[in-house]
């Protein structure tokens, strides 16, 4: 697990990562300007890990991931490094992205209902992904696309692999979707908002699903989702995004019990939680997050913010800071300073100086 | 499947019947009598003459009597006698079918594929020159009235025989008059007989075809499962062919059975252009006669062929489609 | 987002009108916009070809089977007709009997189409199985029918034949509508009026109509073309206006078998008809994009950044 300092522009790609991402920004030109998806962001994730990235729709996270699996529209301008095992992916040329994207890398996304090819079978589906990066006769892979079905817990796998996707429930077409991601045993499993398309009930066996599949094949996984009651059980580590740029990272455990970010201090205060004292109500974020066709020069997050000043709206925030060690980082003109965790008294949070 | 083709049959049938009655009903109010008629009525005892000739063809009793009559010599092959020549109605149509056949699958079939093969690379290569070459064309043919693409080509093809000193393209009739020529020799000569209308149609179908064909893979091809199968790490080809084209596919088989009434027009207006011998003309002598049971056989004839052309349609959509074959 | 007390240097996007920003995409597609004015300045053009050539359409010269001159812009037929004049009150009749074509589907497309969608059960079960039947009819023998059973009472002139095809016509507009009603009709607005207790016509031709007058638009612009040839096609087989009165595809008729020996008999009528045409699908095609930018073409788009793609 990394404590070191991911940040910082001038650092080179963690050759231990899995997945290494440097100073990232994507671009969208469109008809009303230039849409700036993700504005310098930087992540690692190693073996193993759960690493959850957190923030609004429209905050980068998606874009982030989908650039590291070469899966954005080909108008989208992508600069920074993304590398895989110290391989850089950006630039390299579509036949060896094809042999990585499946193999090392898999990805599950958010829609189910329309994420699977409807006039394929499921089971087609599957061993497809499975007869591209191995050999494997077309029978042998139709009998491990009916194992990975038994393995994301679907009944009657040996007939379910004949259905076609409209015959499954929202529920069962995720469950495929996982196992098409696990089919090839992936360093990194990418999970996209997993659930939110989905009803509420069954939202949680999914994520259950998702984390034994991803012990089964021993993969890292990057869990998005703007909900963080998602990530509170799995995540190792949190990334919390806001309008293109990092906010916060941190331990999972660190970054829920004493925020530095004030925007993950208020997504925290909005999400209900066993531990909150009774009585004590949900404050929403006010407000909404910024236009990225024209995101304002200062930090993007002081409209909406409760500490914000007047550097806040002019200058950048800046490079994420450790703020609070062992682990937690924030990019904030003026973070929550805690004590340290182990300190007996509870003190409220004070203000550090500006940056 | 058995189940969604049987009940795609059985629709079909009261939309059968359903045709007969249009056929019939459109033409039953022609007088196919009404020169004799002028003539016979200024003629001494003429209105006796007429009043047999009315009951000889049928055409004293109600109009839903005729309807039945005619129904039902229908069911048992008989379309009735031209008044114009006195042949059957079968006849003349088994005489023409033939030969209309010939065109619309020649250019059906070319159309189809072409426009699929130029709908897809057009969308793959979106903004190419490909692309935008197509599109020129499309837009041109697209724009162009069938009757005068045909004389055109048939203008050009003309001149060319002249440049060239030797007749390649034939410009009048289905094939030679009186050819005395074995099986292949009947087929070559007929073959160079198609090419300029069959051209004719291909190359507005094709317009309208690629079009549509771009247009629904592009749409295709931005869905997420696409993204799917290249997240699996599926190579730009297959997931080309494999996934995108059997989606995009399906848009363009029902758009094929829908346009097919509107071939039979082109074709009736391609028929006129270079003089064949075929469905066009039977219906255009037909209707400038006032031969009713030609007419309305024709019509019937038409109007089982463009009921079959969906019906096949369907079936293949269903092939293609599981969500409608389980529906 | 209205929070008054919201520091003023949040970027914030001003809200044009919808209508604005159409107007404004459509009158940046260039191929639209000159489309448009050539299809303009051609039926203007029909007003001012007697008073520029100084020929009537009906009239007779003297000039036999003249080609192009000064005098007689398109050349003469054999009996001596001025074949621009004649060719420009063709595109008269065509521009003219398409309006009302297009008029009459679109009013009836859009109508019944919302009727269906509205309503649902029977009452789209029974139009919509007329919409099934006319998007399969082979509309050119059908109407040749009609025209030999209605010469008798009118059947050959410009309105006539304008009303009895656009009453052929609506159909694929009808099930274009009849989808869009649809899927607004779960919308917030429209169950509110419902709930307010506002009548049926009322929600139909003041929320839902509204609500689709973008595809309207753009299957007008389409009903017009096909209007257009369809209307030629007839009159070019003998079946639609009748002389006196002029069709493009009356004057193609005549003049094809001259193609070779006349050509401007054949070739002018006809490229007045392909320009008609195409400047229609042009401005038609213009729509499209103004009222969904997703599928653009336009030229100037296509030297963008999509070309920079990664593989």
């Amino acid at each position: 697990m990394s404590n070191d300092e991911p940040g910082s522009s001038s650092e080179a790609p963690d050759p231990t990562a899995i997945l290494s991402v440097r100073d990232l920004t994507v671009d969208f030109p469109t008809d009303d300007g230039v849409v700036q998806a993700v504005r310098g962001v930087s992540w690692d994730v190693h073996e193993g890990e759960v690493l959850a990235i957190a923030g609004e729709s429209g905050s980068g996270k998606s874009v982030s991931v989908l650039a590291a699996m070469g899966l954005l529209p080909p108008n989208a301008r992508v600069s920074g490094s993304i590398s895989h095992r110290g391989q850089e992916l950006l630039g390299m040329p579509e036949k060896q992205l094809e042999q990585l994207r499946g193999s090392a890398m898999s990805m599950v996304f958010q829609d189910p209902m329309t994420s699977l090819n409807p006039v394929m079978s499921v089971g087609e589906q599957i061993a497809e992904g499975v007869r591209v990066h191995q050999k494997l006769k077309r029978q042998e892979s139709i009998r491990r696309a009916a194992e990975l079905l038994d393995l994301v817990g679907i009944a009657d796998s040996t007939r379910r692999v004949d259905s076609y996707p409209h015959e499954l429930s929202g529920g069962m077409r995720q469950r495929a979707m996982i196992a098409m991601a696990i089919a090839n045993d992936p360093d990194v499993l990418i999970a996209d908002e997993p659930t939110t398309a989905l009803d509420v009930t069954i939202q949680a066996q999914i994520l259950d699903v998702l984390e034994r599949a991803r012990q089964a094949v021993d993969s890292a996984l990057i869990l998005i989702t703007h909900d963080l009651g998602v990530v509170a059980r799995t995540a190792h580590r949190l990334f919390v995004m806001y309008a293109g740029r990092t906010a916060e990272t941190g331990l999972i455990d660190d970054v829920f019990e004493h925020p530095t970010h004030p925007y993950t201090a208020g997504l925290l205060a909005a999400i209900p939680r066993l531990d909150t004292p009774r009585g004590r109500r949900l404050i929403p974020i006010e407000g909404s997050p910024p236009s990225m066709l024209s995101p304002p020069p200062g930090c993007a997050f002081t409209p909406r913010c409760p500490r914000a000043t007047d550097i806040c709206p002019q200058n950048p925030p800046p490079p994420l800071t450790l703020i609070s060690p062992p682990s937690q980082h924030a990019a904030c003109h003026h973070p929550l300073i805690h004590p340290r965790t182990d300190s007996p008294s509870q003190q409220t949070p004070g203000e550090a100086p500006d940056a | 499947m058995l189940a969604y083709a049987t009940r795609k049959l059985l629709i079909s049938i009261p939309v059968l019947f359903f045709a007969t009655l249009v056929a019939f009903l459109l033409v039953a109010t022609v007088d196919p009598i009404a020169e004799q008629r002028v003539f016979l009525l200024s003629q001494p005892g003429g209105a006796e003459q007429v009043a047999r000739l009315e009951a000889s063809l049928g055409l004293d009793k109600p109009l839903i009597e005729r309807y039945g009559n005619w129904l039902g010599d229908l069911v048992r092959g008989d379309m009735g006698t031209s008044t114009e020549n006195g042949r059957a109605v079968t006849t003349l149509l088994g005489e023409a079918i033939p030969v209309t056949m010939r065109l619309v699958i020649a250019a059906t079939v070319i159309s189809v594929i072409f426009g699929v093969a130029v709908g897809v690379i057009s969308a793959v290569r979106k903004y190419s020159v490909f692309d935008n070459v197509s599109t020129f064309f499309a837009f041109l043919f697209f724009a162009m009235p069938v009757f005068w693409l045909g004389a055109v080509l048939k203008d050009l093809g003309i001149r060319f025989n002249d440049w060239w000193g030797r007749r390649i393209f034939f410009t009048i009739g289905e094939q030679s008059p009186r050819l005395d020529a074995d099986f292949w020799g009947t087929w070559a000569d007929r073959a160079g007989h198609i090419i300029l209308p069959a051209l004719t149609l291909i190359l507005i179908q094709l317009a309208a075809t690629s079009r549509f064909q771009r247009s629904a893979m592009l749409d295709v091809l931005e869905s997420d499962y696409i993204r799917t199968a290249r997240a699996k790490g599926v190579p730009r080809r297959r997931v080309i062919t494999r996934h995108a084209l059997r989606n995009a596919l399906l848009p363009v088989v029902s758009y094929t059975g829908l346009t097919f009434g509107t071939l039979i027009g082109g074709t009736v207006v391609t028929e006129v252009v270079f003089n064949w011998q075929g469905m066009g003309r039977l219906f255009l002598d037909s209707l400038l006669d006032g031969d009713v049971a030609v007419s309305q056989g024709w019509l019937l004839a038409v109007g089982i062929s463009v009921i079959a052309v969906n019906l096949l349609t369907d079936l293949v959509y269903g092939v293609l489609d599981p969500r409608v074959r389980h529906g | 987002m209205d929070d008054p007390s919201r520091p003023a240097f949040v970027s914030e996007v001003v809200p044009r009108s919808q209508w604005r920003t159409v107007a404004g995409r459509f009158f940046s597609h260039r191929f639209a916009v000159g489309a448009l004015v050539v299809a303009l300045a051609g039926y203007v053009q029909t007003f001012m070809a007697e008073p520029l050539t100084g020929w009537n359409y009906k009239e007779l010269s003297r000039d036999l089977s003249q080609g192009p001159s000064s005098d007689h812009w398109f050349g003469t037929d054999t009996i001596g007709h001025d074949m621009f004049a004649q060719s420009m009150r063709g595109l008269r009749v065509s521009i003219h009997v398409s309006m009302v074509v297009a008029a009459i589907a679109t009013v009836l497309g859009t109508v019944l189409g919302a009727v269906q969608g509205w309503f649902r059960g029977r009452v789209d079960a029974g139009v919509g199985l007329l919409v099934d039947f006319l998007l399969i009819l082979p509309l050119l023998p059908v109407l040749m029918v009609l025209a030999t059973r209605t010469r008798a009472v009118g059947g050959s002139s410009l309105m006539f034949v304008a009303v009895v095809i656009g009453l052929f016509l609506w159909a694929p507009l009808a099930r274009v509508v009849r989808g869009e009603v649809f899927s607004i009709r779960e919308k917030e607005y429209i169950e509110a009026a419902a709930a307010l207790g506002a009548s049926n016509t009322r929600i139909i031709f003041r929320h839902l109509i509204p609500n689709v007058m973008s595809s309207v638009i753009v299957y007008a612009t389409l009903t017009v073309a096909t209007a257009i040839l369809v209307e030629t096609a007839l009159a070019f087989l003998g079946f639609g206006i009748q002389p006196p009165e002029v069709s493009l595809g009356a004057l193609v008729d005549e003049g094809r078998d001259a193609a070779r020996t006349r050509w401007w008999l054949f070739y002018l009528p006809g490229a007045v008809l392909i320009a008609l045409v195409l400047c229609v699908n042009f401005v038609g095609d213009g729509l499209r994009d103004a009222f969904d930018p997703r599928q653009r073409r336009d030229p100037r788009q296509r030297r963008d950044p999509r070309r920079r793609r990664r593989e």
